[in-house]
This record gives C-alpha cells, structure tokens and sequence, in this order.
C-alpha cells in the first residue's frame, strides 16, 4: 500500500495535538488548578494568625509559612499586606459626647507589627509570572493562566 | 487493512472529545475557585460584623450568661459586613460601590439576638407625595430598610381545634422561660428540661411538646429560615429558589449548631460579571464569641486629649508623656472626651 503524502501530513498533525499539544493544555491546567488552591489556603491560614494573635514578626510560623507555600507554586506568586486602622473619635457637640465616629486608615506596616482589636488587615497575592507549560499553552492555544489574584481581609479580634 | 481508514477519524474524534472535556474541567475548576475564595471572603466578613456588633454593644456585662442586658445594634453589623467585604472584593469604600453591592448582592441579612431578631430586606413603603398642583398621589417604594424586633413565636391550635383554641408561643434564646398567649391571657412557664442519660449513654427522659427545649429551638430555626428565605425570594424577584434551613440541634452531618448566641445570617448571590466571573451563591452564618477587653492608655499631648492602645504605653511614657487614665474600650476612652492619637 501507498502512502500518501496527505494522509502523511494528517498523521502527524494529529500525532502533534495528541502528545504535544492536548498534554500540555493538561500539565498547565493541574499546575494553575494547584496554584490556586496554595494561594487561596496560605492566604486564609495567614489571616487566622494575624488576626487571631494580633501581632506579627519577622521570622514568625506566619511568614515563613506563607513564603515556603508561594515559593513551591509551579508558577511566580507574589504577596502584599495592607493594614487598615480603626480609629474611633467622639462626637462632641456643646461640650457633650452625643455619638461616635469610627473611620479606617492605612498604616504603615512592617513585617513585625503589632495589631489592634478591630484593624484590618489585608493579603493580596497575585500571579507575576508563568512557568514552562503555561507559556507553551498560551503560544499553542492561545489560553491566558496568567490571572491568579486572591485578597482576603479579616478583622483583628 | 480495511479498517485502517477507520483510525484518523477515530482518533480526530478521541482527541475532540478529550479537548471538550478538559474546557468544561477548566471552567468548573474556575468555578470551583472563586466560590471557595468568596466564601472564606463573605465568612470573614460575617466574623468581622458579628465582633463589631458586640464590641458596641451597650451595657455589656461581663457575665456572658446575662444576655437580657446585652443591646446589640444590628446596623453596627451590617455597615462593618459591607466594610471588611468590599476589602476583601477590593472595591474601594464609596457610596455607589455601597449601593451597587447592597442593591445587586445582598438580598437579605439578619442579626438574631436574644428575644428576636432583625430582618434587613427589600420591603414595600407606603408613602404618598404632594404634587405641585396640590394633588395628593401615592408614592410607594420598595428599599432595603430594617424589620423591627420581631419575636420569636408559634402559633399552635389545641385540640379540639377552633380559633378561641389558638395558643401563641413566645421563646428567647438559650432561656429557661418562656410565654403563652392564650385567650388574651399572657403566662410565663419554665422551659422543660433537656434530655437526661444514664451512665450507659441511654435517654432516660425526652421532653416534647411546646415547653421544652427542642421545641424553643425548632420554634427559633424555623422563625428565621422561613423569614430568611422568603426575604431572599422576594430580595431577587423570585429568580432564587434557594432555601434557608436551620438546624434546631448539633448537625451530625455538616456538624453546625443550632442558635444559641448572637448570630448574623446573610447570603451574596453575585450576578456573573460584577465582581467574579460566575454566578455565585454563598451563604454565611457567623455567632458571637467572647470579647476580651481592648486597653486603651489616656493622656494629654500639647494641651489635647488623646488616647491610645495600651501596648503603646512604652513609646507614650518614652516621650515623657504622664498617663492620666486608662480605660477599657475605645468607646470609653471617647466617652470621656479624648480622641485617637494617631502619632503612635
């Protein structure tokens, strides 16, 4: 039997999606599922701490904790921490106290800083960078991961 | 060799199949992303404004157990609810995002407190309005405003069942009384006991009927799911069939309490395209916990009263500053005239 050069052709197109192309759409699609997953659980667990101890180190559980978790990501996570403070004043009209006036304000935060009952504090982790197999299924596929944004805020109790 | 002409499209076919299948993987798994990021986001909240709403409360006695003292202010919960969320969507904190969330994403959202509870949720307002030509015209609304404190109640027919038979059941939270209506009388009886068990774990003694325990718990479940519900029908037009149902005791299953303390319900139910890319419908339920004291150190700084938290008190006295007193909240420390220090 003859080959012919169509069916050649064909044959390797299809060899082509089938090892190459569909595999990688698979290996970017678990690393990004797996990102997000590590993003979002290492954003909640550093909340819980901040807010349930109300102060942070450098060298705590809670930023080593968070980096070594980003840092094992298949892609480039990178993380910011906001914090908001509750300032309460009263409302003093003719010398009385007739209410009061609660606002939130950004502070300066630093890696060892103490939180008061009440202040906000916010994680926001966002994706900086793609690995291997995302960059070959954007070029093959034309498909974007690059979209992995988690913020979470709690209040300090 | 004859069904070699059988392989390429056999195998086109597979390979479209298989892309098909790895799409729709790929949009539930996004799916599945941001409703687990919404719920720990709307969980935090609930967390926040159930905090806040005790951190105000008025007349909070140390003794956790006295809840007939406590007053509790539901619309500290909900505005500290639209704070810490719309921080954790990352909309900043103006009023058209306020409106466009409560309007689009908050059907409903309920505070149940000791003897009641407060429903926040689109209600009809009768009103009317006085035209310029002195004509008188109707001018019904339809907002999101505050129930009143609606009690938690029963209504039950005694037998043999007729209108004179109805007795009305009045129940607080984690009391031992509770209150009959009957035929115009009011009557105050105590709560039957909870179940009793020998050393075997076996029941020994199950009260039922109205009086008991069980009874107040189911009669406070249903009162707020029937109620939370029906503000979620009507909240989206009936576009959500979603019901709220609460347990009346500890959940083997989904190991959730029945109410026992201070609790806050609400639901988001974010239309696709606003702030996640899918619809969503998250439920969040968060209970009070004990608050510790916040410190708080007053003093006079050139001349003005200021106050500050009392783990500054090192940098304060640093400054060769004299504490004058200190308080036990924020509030107290307002109460007495001095404002935030915002230098420390």
């Amino acid at each position: 039997m003859r080959q012919s050069i169509v069916s050649t052709a064909l044959g390797v197109l299809i060899l082509f999606l089938g090892l190459i192309v569909l595999p990688t759409y698979y290996i970017s699609l678990i690393q990004w599922r797996n990102d997000v997953n590590t993003a979002q659980v290492s954003a909640r667990n550093f909340i819980d701490i901040v807010i349930d101890n109300g102060y942070v180190e450098e060298g705590d559980k809670a930023w080593t904790d968070l980096s070594l978790s980003l840092a094992s990501c298949y892609s480039t996570l990178t993380y910011t921490v906001y914090k908001e403070e509750k300032i309460t004043n009263p409302v003093i009209e003719g010398g009385v106290v007739t209410g009061y006036e609660t606002t939130y304000t950004y502070a300066p935060f630093d890696r060892t800083c103490q939180f008061a009952t009440g202040d906000i504090v916010t994680i926001e982790i966002k994706q900086s960078g793609i690995n291997t197999f995302q960059r070959l299924a954007r070029g093959l596929l034309g498909m974007d991961f690059a979209n992995i944004e988690v913020r979470l805020s709690g209040m300090v109790r | 060799m004859k069904f070699m002409s059988f392989s390429y499209p056999l195998m086109v076919l597979i390979m479209v199949l298989v892309f098909i299948g790895a799409i729709r993987w790929q949009r539930e798994s996004v799916d599945e992303a941001e409703m687990r990021l919404l719920d720990m986001q709307v969980n935090y909240s609930v967390d926040a404004a159930v905090q806040e709403m005790l951190a105000q409360a008025d007349n909070l006695s140390t003794d956790y157990a006295d809840w007939g003292n406590m007053q509790l202010d539901p619309e500290v919960a909900r505005k500290t609810y639209v704070k810490v969320l719309l921080r954790n969507i990352g909309w900043s904190e103006t009023k058209e995002n306020i409106e466009a969330l409560e309007q689009n994403c908050i059907p409903f959202f309920c505070v149940a407190v000791y003897d009641g509870y407060y429903l926040w949720a689109h209600q009809d307002t009768y009103g009317y309005q006085e035209l310029k030509n002195g004509t008188i015209v109707k001018n019904n609304t339809r907002d999101l405003i505050w129930t009143p404190k609606l009690p938690y109640t029963n209504q039950k027919y005694e037998y043999p069942m007729s209108q004179s038979d109805a007795v009305l059941y009045m129940y607080n939270i984690g009391d031992k009384t509770y209150a009959t209506y009957r035929n115009g009388i009011l009557k105050l009886d105590n709560i039957l006991q909870i179940p009793r068990y020998d050393d075997d774990g076996n029941v020994t003694y199950m009260p039922t009927g109205p009086g008991s325990q069980i009874a107040a718990r189911k009669a406070i479940a249903d009162c707020v799911g029937t109620s939370c519900t029906n503000a979620l029908l009507y909240g989206t037009n009936g576009a959500s069939m979603q019901e709220i149902s609460l347990p009346f005791s500890k959940s083997k299953w989904i190991d959730s309490n029945p109410i026992t303390t201070p609790t806050v319900l609400t639901v988001i139910n974010s239309p696709d395209g606003l702030f996640t890319k899918n619809d969503h419908f998250i439920y969040a339920v968060g209970g009070a916990k004990v608050d510790e004291a916040d410190f708080c150190i007053c003093y006079k700084r050139n001349g003005t009263k200021f106050y500050t938290h009392a783990f500054n008190r090192s940098k304060v006295v640093a400054n060769g500053i004299t504490i004058l007193e200190v308080v036990t909240s924020p509030k107290k420390a307002c109460d007495r005239g001095y404002y935030y220090d915002l230098a420390y």
